[in-house]
């Protein structure tokens, strides 16, 4: 029997191996639509630069190319063109990032690094529900040693479940603290357009990831504010 | 040619813009808007031939303002334009009444080949 510390009680070794599935199945669940979302994206610098590239090639046919007036809208398309390589470039590199996520089931790293990496998953799904995702990350690096592929799942979890709820044109602000030897990533929003704030109902699994993690979560309503921090161990 | 109306909707400004670009030097009327609110606002001022229309936008999706031009103006053809990798999307865009739908990035000759397409089936409905 294995003693499940946060709930008080005991575990039967098939439920833990269950349980244990169900959180991969889980993870394997979040990874699908953070990918969906991000490959998504993708694609969309990818189909600018695939018709600024027509675009050129529409004005070299037509020989407007060399005309000295053309310099300028010339000078403009190559330059948009650039600038979605060089987004689409950096969303390659997060993407290497995330696939090795899951090298470590217990790694020391950089949450601050990590925040930032995760919330570009996220942007896509904030765009779509208006909602802003403002940051307060320190300069130093805070450093865990944890499962960085769980934290992700338990990142995300709470920020789709906000975005599920908060009302468009709102704001979700992502803080990061160290307080007393543990490392506190904060998600703070204002429910102005609801009449109640939502609730972040955390199941079996997802606790699991928390136990796995040596994490902790705390939710704190006030009026219209809802405050979630996870709290992972600090690299001692 | 004939001087087909087209309106493109796609959050994606650069997108819809070269794209407008790009039909318009192939002699096509085009206009742009990046949301789908001020999409049908547009077509009640001045309804397109055919509206090339993103499925995934932040205020109204591609699916509700595709039922939304089906209900006051019928007569329109819809291109989905989409993302998606699978087609299930542009498949369920044709339920709601498209004429077809693309997966980004478009093949412009394609593209062309299926406005070309949408216009005559909207003579021969006419």
């Amino acid at each position: 029997m294995i003693l499940n510390s946060r709930k008080g009680n005991t575990m039967s070794n098939d439920s833990r191996s269950d349980q244990e599935n169900r959180l991969r199945l889980t993870q394997l669940e979040y990874s699908g639509k953070l990918l969906a979302g991000f490959t998504h994206e993708l694609k969309n610098h990818l189909a600018i630069i695939n018709e600024s590239n027509g675009l050129l090639q529409d004005y070299l046919l037509m020989g407007k190319v060399s005309s000295p007036d053309f310099s300028d809208k010339l000078q403009d398309i190559c330059a948009k063109m650039e600038q979605r390589v060089q987004l689409a470039t950096g969303m390659c590199q997060a993407l290497n990032a995330y696939a090795h996520r899951t090298d470590n089931s217990s790694t020391s790293f950089s949450v601050n690094d990590f925040l930032q990496a995760v919330l570009v998953f996220l942007e896509r799904f904030s765009r779509l529900k208006e909602v802003e995702i403002k940051t307060s990350i320190p300069e130093k690096h805070l450093i865990t040693v944890t499962d960085p592929a769980l934290l992700q799942l338990m990142v995300s979890k709470i920020v789709f479940v906000v975005l599920e709820d908060i009302g468009s044109k709102e704001k979700l602000e992502v803080s990061l603290h160290e307080e007393e030897g543990e490392i506190e990533i904060g998600f703070s929003c204002n429910f102005i357009s609801k009449e109640e704030p939502i609730e972040l109902h955390i199941n079996e699994v997802e606790r699991l990831a928390l136990e796995k993690l040596g994490a902790s979560l705390k939710t704190a309503k006030e009026a219209q504010n809802l405050t979630v921090l996870l709290s992972v161990p600090k690299q001692q | 040619m004939s001087q087909i109306h087209i309106l493109i909707v796609d959050d994606e400004v650069e997108f819809a813009a070269t794209l407008a670009e790009r039909l318009e030097l192939r002699g096509y009327i085009v206009q742009t808007t990046n949301c789908g609110e001020d999409a049908l606002a547009s077509i009640l001022v001045s309804p397109p031939d055919i509206v090339l229309l993103d499925l995934k936008m932040p205020d109204l999706g591609g699916l509700e303002v595709l039922d939304a031009i089906k209900e006051t103006n019928p007569s329109i053809e819809v291109i989905m334009l989409t993302g998606h990798g699978c087609t299930v999307s542009g498949i369920e865009g044709m339920e709601h009444g498209a004429f077809d739908y693309l997966i980004k990035p478009v093949d412009l000759s394609m593209l062309l080949e299926k406005i070309e397409q949408a216009y005559t089936l909207q003579g021969d409905n006419q």
